[in-house]
């Protein structure tokens, strides 16, 4: 953007800081936006791999959650909260300090967390490909198999009972 | 860099600088980020509407 | 990082000194201000409510953050202006030339610069500070925007949506800025605009 003049009036300028003395001028409609515009990447889905990451790389390194909270200086609370993916990250600082005690460059981790804009957008199909590895593929524990079966015989009915489609 | 567009383009370029009192550059610079303005709200599973408040009218824009 | 000279005013000794205003801020920008300024507004929120000041009667962007939307700056349409002085940001601001248009009439549809967010530190904010320290701050980031416009070729148009409030309102108006009144696409925030003609007239008294 080209170099802007701005008004040399000093006149003016005494003048216009008078006015403004004492009003809070400010402009808000972004905090209405704010809710639409979601920090960062991909969101949920991109802050449920931050939080396998963490709780990944924690048990490689075969620390508990209180060992690494020490080691990063981070409170037990916060760090469990991350490992759980619930909660948006506020504070970069966290992240910051996890990243460190476990040796890691922080950027992608804050891109994750939405934190800072993602600069890489290679990212976003890495965490994606990431989450889908860890998909389970176990077999069904019994007790699972016997509630799927109902839920299907419930929620599935035969057209000709219901009289819906599918 | 040049840009190749059809007469039809042109037209619709010129006639969109004439309403918006705007040369074609501006007009083109303003479209492009809009384009990603909606690319970017799209990518993140937002959708986009018009919506019609005299006809209680939504219909959904999709942009490739 | 653009950055043009600009003088505001330090309050105590009523006299213009030079600062910087800087036209494309990144998010280490806004994380630097932020680290400075919301500790200062939470003690200033903490100081009015043991004074007995009520909740209702709070600043009302206390809780504002900009480390918040440094998203937006990835944007082509987005701009972020701050001034700078003293060592810290004085007063920030991000636009936007998407999205919104002008809604009067003659310039009606046409586009403009949208204000989606402005601040001055909490320090310059006569509502968290008794003394303020520097004045004239929010006129220049005004100026910013209007300069920004006209370079666009929008014509100095410029749209944003007030924090409700008597003096913030009055200051707009009397800029030369129009309200519309409250917007209930924005949570009844009342929107105001800048017309070309006034717009013009604001930047022309200060030349």
């Amino acid at each position: 953007m080209p170099q802007l003049t701005m008004n040399q009036n000093r006149e003016w300028l005494l003048r216009m800081a008078d006015q403004e003395a004492n009003c809070e001028v400010s402009a808000g409609g972004l905090a209405h936006e704010s809710g639409l515009l979601n920090r960062g990447g991909p969101g949920e889905a991109a802050r449920l791999c931050l939080a396998k990451f963490l709780e990944l790389s924690r048990r490689e390194m075969r620390q508990s959650l209180e060992g690494l909270a020490e080691k990063a200086g981070v409170d037990l609370a916060e760090l469990t909260l991350l490992e759980h993916g619930k909660s948006p990250v506020r504070n970069p600082r966290i992240l910051l300090q996890i990243a460190s005690a476990l040796h890691v460059d922080a950027q992608p981790l804050l891109e994750l967390a939405g934190l800072l804009p993602t600069a890489d957008e290679r990212l976003v199909s890495i965490a994606a490909q990431f989450s889908a590895r860890l998909e389970s593929v176990k077999p069904l524990e019994p007790q699972e198999e016997q509630a799927l079966g109902w839920f299907k015989e419930q929620a599935f009915k035969p057209l000709a009972r219901s009289g819906r489609a599918g | 860099m040049t840009l190749n567009l059809t007469q039809h383009e042109m037209e619709v370029l010129e006639e969109l600088a004439r309403k918006k009192e705007l040369n074609k550059t501006a007009v083109l610079r303003q479209a492009l980020r809009l384009y990603q303005v909606v690319d970017e709200k799209l990518s993140r599973g937002e959708r986009l509407f018009f919506e019609d408040d005299v006809a209680k009218k939504k219909a959904e824009v999709f942009v490739l | 990082m653009s950055r043009s000279p600009v003088e505001i005013v330090e309050c105590q000794s009523r006299r213009p000194i030079a600062a910087w205003l800087h036209d494309e801020l990144g998010a280490l920008d806004l994380l630097d201000a932020e680290i400075v300024w919301m500790p200062q507004r939470l003690k200033a929120v903490a100081r009015m409510l043991r004074a007995g000041v009520a909740e209702a009667d709070l600043p009302q962007h206390r809780h504002w953050n900009w480390w918040d939307k440094a998203y937006e700056l990835k944007m082509l349409a987005t701009g972020g202006f701050g001034i700078h002085c003293d060592g810290q940001w004085q007063g920030l601001m991000m636009t936007t030339t998407v999205g919104h248009a002008a809604r009067l009439k003659p310039q009606l549809g046409k586009p403009l610069v949208y204000v989606k967010y402005l601040e001055s530190a909490p320090w310059n904010v006569k509502a968290f500070a008794p003394n303020p320290t520097y004045g004239a701050v929010g006129t220049r980031l005004l100026e910013a925007a209007v300069r920004l416009s006209l370079a666009e070729g929008f014509a100095g148009r410029v749209g944003l949506h007030a924090l409700p409030n008597p003096q913030t309102e009055r200051f707009y108006q009397r800029r030369g800025l129009i309200g519309l009144g409250p917007d209930s696409d924005m949570d009844n925030l009342p929107y105001y605009e800048f017309p070309a003609a006034a717009a013009m007239a604001f930047l022309n008294e200060g030349e």
